[in-house]
């Protein structure tokens, strides 16, 4: 079935709460094989517990210690075989008004958010690591990517870096049959946007809502999407940005 | 008292000797919905910590500011 996900490898950050928790429960039950990495080992022993299947694997590992992320996969190939998708869902939110956004905080958000996609990327398509019917990367960006924000200076100049290095990737890998395409989400129900909720005014926190026709977002939209692109359904689908925002970039 | 007086003086842009403790922080010029995400990020990177809004509400002066991260580091 072309939406399967059927024996595939997927490697996702992230899987430790939000989309990217949701992602490698929805690929589970699309048949993946789910590699997890995330912070915390109990939050992804928990996820692991929601997924379809047993043979998952995962790392509580930080991807900003780029040093390690060789081994990880390395050992991940060892167990699973080459792998055939990376969700990037790893990130962190940086509300700070420009005033007083330092350097320091800058390099933060971008590394987690950017950086450590684009070293995942660039040792996953390596041709030992790589499957021979090639392999589909999905990098979770977000409509912050695309569009301005007030007080997200920092936070979208980390998701804008997905979707330019995204194209550039799609084209450099399309010789290796690898896809690599962006989601957009708009605000989804996490954690990380209930905590953001908790720090904003009232008649922003509604403003917020006001610019989503179909409301918030669900992880599951997300993750649906995710699917999508990593099946066979999008063979022919790279270099895209993919809006998954309830209607928030329609205006 | 120091480094509290240095975050306030970067996030209200203004000179430290400007700022009084029974200052009314919200009647300052500066103050705005932007300066009011700043100092969340601020306090919570300065000093570990989020004020819930529902306390935050009650806060009036620079002194109460001060006083409620005092006791809640």
């Amino acid at each position: 079935m072309i939406y399967s996900l059927e024996s595939l490898n997927i490697l996702i950050t992230g899987a430790s709460s939000g989309i990217g928790r949701q992602c490698a429960i929805s690929c589970s039950k699309m048949g993946a094989r789910v590699i997890l990495i995330g912070l915390e080992a109990d939050k992804l022993q928990e996820t692991v517990s929601q997924m379809d299947g047993s043979d998952h694997i995962y790392f509580a590992q930080d991807i900003t210690e780029y040093e390690k992320l060789d081994s990880i996969i390395k050992e991940s190939v060892e167990k699973t075989g080459p792998i055939h998708g990376f969700i990037h869902s790893a990130g962190i939110e940086m509300s700070r008004p420009l005033k007083i956004l330092k350097p320091e905080n800058f390099e933060k958000v971008i590394a987690v958010n950017a950086i450590a996609a684009f070293e995942i990327v660039r040792i996953l398509s390596k041709i030992k690591n790589l499957p021979a019917e090639g392999a589909s990367y999905v990098l979770i960006s977000s409509v912050m990517g695309d569009l301005g924000d007030i007080g997200n200076v920092a936070y979208c100049s980390s998701k804008g870096a997905l979707l330019s290095a995204g194209k550039a990737m799609a084209l450099e890998l399309a010789p290796k049959k690898i896809r690599v395409n962006c989601v957009l989400p708009g605000v989804v129900e996490t954690e990380m946007s209930k905590q953001l909720f908790l720090t904003i005014s009232e008649e922003s926190r509604n403003s917020i809502l006001k610019m989503h026709p179909l409301g918030l977002g669900k992880p599951e939209d997300i993750a649906n999407a995710c699917i999508f692109l990593l099946s066979g359904a999008s063979r022919w689908i790279t270099g895209t940005n993919f809006y998954i925002d309830g209607g928030y970039s329609a205006h | 008292m120091e480094p509290f007086l240095d975050l306030l003086e970067e996030l209200f842009e203004t000179d430290k000797s400007n700022i009084k403790m029974t200052d009314h922080f919200r009647d300052y010029e500066t103050w705005d919905s932007l300066t009011l995400l700043g100092m969340g990020a601020l306090i919570h990177s300065e000093y570990g910590i989020t004020i819930p809004r529902i306390d935050f509400e009650k806060i009036i002066t620079v002194e109460e500011l001060y006083n409620y991260i005092q006791t809640h580091i």
